[in-house]
């Protein structure tokens, strides 16, 4: 049972990165019927910018007790992730999606792949194709602050000369755990040009889950009260069900279209950090397959709904974790290797047995 | 020009098909116009050149004093051009107080961050809508359906709720595409008699294109005629009954 609530929770946790992409996929649909698969470059491009804000930005300095630059460094970056993608979206629509608007629904999802391509490679020409690991929080210390034995590794960062004499920042470890900082090692450190060191916070697997969970349930209802509640939102609805006619009674469509597609990618971006710090790594194809799955999500939960896409990602999430173990247990041992198999056949199921998906309305025509 | 609005010989060309050919109409203020002709005539069409739905081929259009030719659907809209449809396209999912009252918003900008802090002030502005959106309903008749879905109103009703939420937009200038269609006898009347006294209570200007002869020549002051795209008459109800263009195009000619 112990297990079975580890994978449950583990499933969750997936399913909240996938809800986090679907919610773009979902009200960009609503709004103007495009499945827009650029969706998931959005996600990847988030998910960068967070990995450079936490890499290079140092936040951690901030003069707090901890764990408060830690959090304070992942708010900033996942703020950082969520604009850029943001922006991107807001961007990409005006110049790629608007110019084909009405050119019909095929020309805009040509348009919409073409720009996920398009995104996949500068993303690999700017930031190259490596996988780069997740850069793990800090906690500088200073060297009077570590005299003694130290509990765990210490880092520091310093300047090499390479052979073309290129001058590349590396990290090192300079004092192992339970290695004891004495004035011999001090004075070693010192001659080595080391002022700081740095302890690595290695993230648990479940602590993060559990943040990752926390900030979906903190932003579906922002979500659902900014789309339910404002004026915006109301406009969003109404150009939804009818966009000619909004216009016509004095709504600012475009304006609304660029509002639905910053605020999907600015919550794409939140998912994008939660994945790097989810699986570690980030790399210029980490929006295909999650992009993909999240749209499965988002049609599963009824795509168009933005609770629809909260529900089928966590569906999504929990099948995708729950299902391989369960065929486990039953003597299947290549179940976890065929997990995306099972989640795309989910998808076919709960299609044949509700086209619309769960919490999607059925089709109501006018009479 | 003075009126209130005109069309200087406005065209809209599909292809080789030219759906509205040098049409000019001019609207004193407070007055109500027909637009009539047989099917395809253009009048739709006119309509949305005059909305902006559509751009024009050539010519211009006036509202208000102003050339609003390059103006946007929506940017028209808000000076007070307020229409319904010929096929009713109300948001079917949204309550009829909710069609009413988002297109008060709309017009009242987003609220920004007021929206999102529920701040007094919104609350405030928020409330005014509720009860001007409420009195826009009662005066149709439509209050007790207030907190329905539009799509389960009954046709009737639908067509008045279009007719509330045009309003909404504060208009001088109400656009009604045949609101009449598919209503009964009864039904037409009140609704005539209740487009003449929205006119006179709230100083609109009404051009309203219809099918139904006996509800344009029973209402309208003056009366356009349009066919294949082109004025064929102009004039009170009484002269178009005489037209001999006009009994032809309707009788039927050579299509």
């Amino acid at each position: 049972m112990g297990e079975f609530f580890d994978f449950f929770l583990n499933g969750l946790g997936l399913g909240a990165i996938f809800a986090f992409i679907a919610l773009g996929y979902t009200m960009v649909y609503g709004i103007i019927k495009l499945i827009n698969f650029a969706h998931g470059e959005f996600f990847m491009v988030g998910a960068y910018v967070g990995y450079f804000t936490l890499r290079d930005l140092d936040i951690e300095r901030v003069d707090l007790p901890q764990p408060f630059p830690i959090m304070l460094d992942f708010l900033v970056a996942i703020l950082f992730a969520a604009l850029a993608a943001g922006i991107l979206a807001v961007l990409t629509e005006r110049l790629a999606y608007r110019p084909v608007r009405k050119a019909g629904r095929i020309a805009a999802l040509l348009t919409a792949v073409g720009v996920s391509l398009l995104l996949q490679n500068v993303a690999r020409q700017v930031w190259t194709a490596n996988v780069r690991p997740f850069p793990d929080p800090k906690i500088f210390r200073t060297l009077d602050e570590v005299d003694g034995p130290a509990g765990t590794n210490l880092y520091a960062d310093r300047d090499f000369e390479t052979s073309d004499g290129d001058v590349v920042v590396e990290t090192q470890l300079v004092v192992s755990q339970g290695e004891t900082v004495d004035p011999a090692k001090r004075t070693q450190l010192e001659a080595d040009g080391v002022e700081e060191v740095y302890e690595r916070v290695t993230l648990s697997p479940k602590a993060v889950q559990n943040y990752v969970l926390l900030a979906l349930l903190l932003f579906a209802p922002i979500l659902w009260l900014l789309v339910k509640k404002t004026r915006m939102g109301k406009a969003m609805r109404a150009a939804s069900e009818d966009a000619d006619a909004a216009r016509l009674m004095g709504i600012n469509i475009n304006l609304v279209v660029a509002a639905t597609f910053f605020i999907g990618a600015f919550v794409a971006g939140i998912g994008g950090v939660a994945y790097i710090a989810t699986y570690g790594k980030v790399d210029p194809m980490i929006g295909f397959l999650p992009g993909l799955k999240a749209f499965v999500a988002a049609v599963i939960g009824g795509i168009g709904s933005i609770p629809g896409a909260i529900l089928g990602g966590l569906i999504l999430g929990v099948t995708e974790s729950v299902l391989p173990w369960m065929l486990q247990k039953m003597g299947w041992d290549a179940a976890f290797a065929w997990k995306d198999a099972i989640a795309f056949a989910f998808l076919i199921v709960v299609l044949v047995v509700k086209p619309t998906g769960i919490l999607g309305k059925p089709m109501r025509e006018k009479v | 020009m003075g009126g209130l609005f005109s069309t200087k010989a406005v065209t809209k060309k599909y292809g080789g098909l030219t759906a509205v050919s040098e049409v000019s109409i001019d609207l004193d203020p407070g007055e109500l116009v027909g637009v009539i002709g047989p099917n395809g005539a253009g009048k739709t069409t006119l309509f949305n050149l005059i909305t902006g739905a559509d751009t024009c081929t050539t010519g211009t259009v006036h509202f208000g004093g102003e050339n609003v030719t390059g103006l946007r659907d929506f940017e028209r809209a808000r000076l007070g051009m307020a229409r319904t449809f010929q096929n009713i396209r109300l948001w079917p999912l949204m309550t009829a107080l909710d069609n009413v009252r988002t297109v008060y918003q709309g017009a009242r900008g987003n609220g920004g961050l007021g929206a999102v802090l529920r701040t007094p002030g919104f609350r405030r502005s928020e409330a005014e809508i509720r009860e001007r959106a409420m009195t826009l309903l009662e005066r149709m008749g439509l209050q007790e359906h207030a907190e329905l879905i539009a799509v389960d109103l009954p046709y009737g009703e639908q067509r008045k709720l279009e007719i509330c939420r045009a309003l909404a937009l504060e208009p001088t200038l109400l656009l009604l595409d045949e609101p009449a269609a598919g209503m009964n006898p009864t039904e037409k009347s009140d609704l005539m008699h209740t487009v003449d006294q929205l006119r006179s209570e709230l100083d609109l200007t009404v051009l309203l294109i219809e099918h139904d002869m006996k509800f344009v020549m029973g209402i309208c002051e003056r009366i356009y005629v349009l066919d294949h795209g082109e004025e064929i008459a102009r004039g009170t109800p009484a002269e178009i009954r005489e037209n001999p263009k006009v009994i032809e195009a309707y009788l039927g000619g050579s299509d």
